[in-house]
């Protein structure tokens, strides 16, 4: 288990900040964050655990709040079990696939919910790699930038 | 074939027929309710099938706690704090349902806002959110499409905000849910069509969904085959009994199979022509349908085969070619809905409804915003959005 949780954590940490990478090389998630209230902050975390990451949105991106804050997400996806983000942060599930196998419960408004599920979509796109993306996205999305940029971001 | 992973719940107790109506006082009592609070429609007291339930309340020495009527067409917030204000007011311990997809979303609010004691039903939004048993919640249809008396779901305006709250969770499911073929005798034929449809929607996105799955296949494939042979029947013949509690049936199962496998394009684009332009959902799903499926056939060949089956029976599916019976089945659905619409005016194009060619763009963003659209087969797009309502207007 332990195992699992560190890897979880460093998956939830690279999601985090792969959310602030794509909003700002992506056009198309800038567009989606427009709907988006300035300072709406959205949480990964696992059920009854103290595993998490949060961003914010601020402007045209999100900004990376880490595992260590004390507002209250308005979006919020909470992962069964460390097994259930295990999946996810893997690339052995997609977000769909997560959703459709109730791998995890949404507390918040659920169309801002569509947006962050076609906003990870990017994330999956731009991070993982294409044998990966094939099985976990329904189609690859038209991206804006390339994934060096994304990584480089990523990074620094 | 089995997906890797996959939930189902179903916990509605079902009781379906002659005279099921009369059991409520038994079933209240069953659930430790002795004082309801029921939330109908004018209509249905108009109708008699108020009467029906309360007489049967009273002979059981069960007292009705209040009777509220004045629930609009879309549930709202508003609303269900008020109804929520009067079952405390009145002591009340358990909640009836007795009318169509409006009064039964409301009276799944009121059970949240008064089992939870939360003031802000907000608190609630969202998906599998929710624990813990509810206040009994008995649930009587006057309709046979929203199979609402069966789902996990309930959709609340927030008019001051403007915005439709959304609760999927498996505690909202109703404790017991009642099928007469009274409920639904007096329904007009093309609101019977239209519900109809929206059923046959239901079954239709359930399995060929993406979260489908072995039980909830059988809800929708049994739905698919009760819609088949019975829905002509009722429209055309609005006193068969036997076809209008096959529809209750259908209507329900079909609730099942989406509770558990959720919906899809149809209803992501039907719901935005509701928000945008108030198009009525039956009439939204009728004329969605077939064009939604064409866009999907590609990746449904196989699952279209099997309803074709269900639907139009072994004959039409033997007689079409292995390879032709994805788009036969879309052909056959196009037809029964042309046919549906000679017998009860029941609309089939966009522009028939009331929506403009100008909506389309906000009818769009909506329609990719709604959750149904996850886990529709073929991914959602604001284009292809515009594409089917291009071809549906």
């Amino acid at each position: 288990m332990r195992l699992k949780k560190i890897v979880v954590n460093i998956g939830f940490k690279l999601l985090g900040k792969g959310l602030v990478s794509c909003s700002k090389i992506e056009l198309a998630v800038q567009e989606e964050l427009v709907a988006f209230e300035d300072n709406y902050v959205i949480e990964l975390k696992v059920f009854n655990t103290g595993t998490k990451v949060a961003v914010q949105k601020i402007g045209c991106n999100f900004k990376y709040l880490g595992s260590k804050y004390n507002v209250i997400p308005d979006l919020s996806v909470i992962f069964k079990s460390y097994e259930a983000a295990l999946l996810l942060v893997l690339g052995q599930i997609g977000v769909y696939e997560g959703y459709a196998q109730h791998r995890f419960i949404v507390k918040g408004d659920f169309i801002r919910g569509m947006s962050l599920v076609r906003i990870l979509y990017y994330v999956e796109a731009y991070l993982f790699p294409k044998f990966i993306t094939k099985n976990i996205l329904k189609e690859m999305p038209d991206v804006s930038s390339t994934k060096l940029k994304a990584y480089l971001r990523l990074l620094f | 074939m089995l997906p890797e992973y996959y939930e189902f719940k179903n916990s509605v107790k079902i009781i379906s027929g002659r005279n099921a109506i009369e059991n409520i006082a038994f079933e209240l009592k069953n659930l430790g309710s002795s004082k309801p609070l029921i939330l109908t429609a004018k209509p249905l007291e108009e109708n008699g099938q108020l009467k029906i339930a309360t007489d049967s309340m009273e002979i059981s020495n069960i007292e009705i706690g209040s009777v509220f009527m004045n629930i609009p067409q879309d549930s709202s917030v508003d609303v269900v704090n008020e109804i929520g204000k009067l079952y405390k007011e009145k002591k009340c311990d358990g909640i009836i349902a007795m009318g169509g997809g409006s009064v039964i979303d409301t009276a799944k609010g009121v059970n949240i806002l008064v089992s939870t004691g939360t003031d802000d039903l907000k608190e609630h939004m969202g998906l599998e959110i929710l624990d813990g048993k509810l206040k009994p919640l008995i649930v009587i249809p006057s309709t046979s499409g929203t199979g609402s008396e069966a789902t996990l779901v309930s959709v609340i305006s927030d008019t001051s905000r403007n915005v439709k709250m959304e609760f999927i969770s498996y505690s909202i499911l109703p404790d017991v849910a009642i099928l007469d073929p009274r409920m639904t005798l007096s329904l007009p034929s093309k609101l019977t069509a239209s519900t109809g449809i929206d059923a046959l929607t239901h079954s239709v996105e359930a399995f060929t969904g993406l979260q489908k799955n072995p039980l909830s296949s059988v809800y929708a494939l049994t739905a698919i085959e009760l819609i088949g042979e019975y829905l002509k029947k009722s429209v055309e013949n609005g006193k068969d009994e036997e076809a209008r509690l096959a529809m209750a049936n259908a209507s329900l199962m079909a609730g099942v199979a989406f509770s558990n496998s959720m919906v899809g394009i149809v209803h992501a684009i039907g719901h935005a022509c509701g928000g945008v332009c108030n198009v009525p959902h039956g009439d939204a799903m009728t004329i969605l349908l077939p064009h939604c499926m064409e866009l999907n056939l590609s990746l449904c060949e196989e699952d279209y085969s099997r309803i074709l089956l269900a639907f139009s029976g072994p004959e039409v599916y033997s007689e079409t070619p292995k390879n032709q019976r994805g788009q036969k089945c879309i052909d056959e659905i196009q037809e029964y809905i042309h046919e549906l619409n000679k017998i009860s005016g029941l609309p089939t194009r966009l522009r028939d409804v009331g929506v403009s060619k100008e909506d389309f763009a906000t009818i769009a963003k909506t329609a990719i915003n709604d959750g149904a659209a996850i886990v529709n087969p073929v991914e959602v797009t604001l284009d292809r959005v515009i594409e089917i309502l291009n071809k549906a207007y």
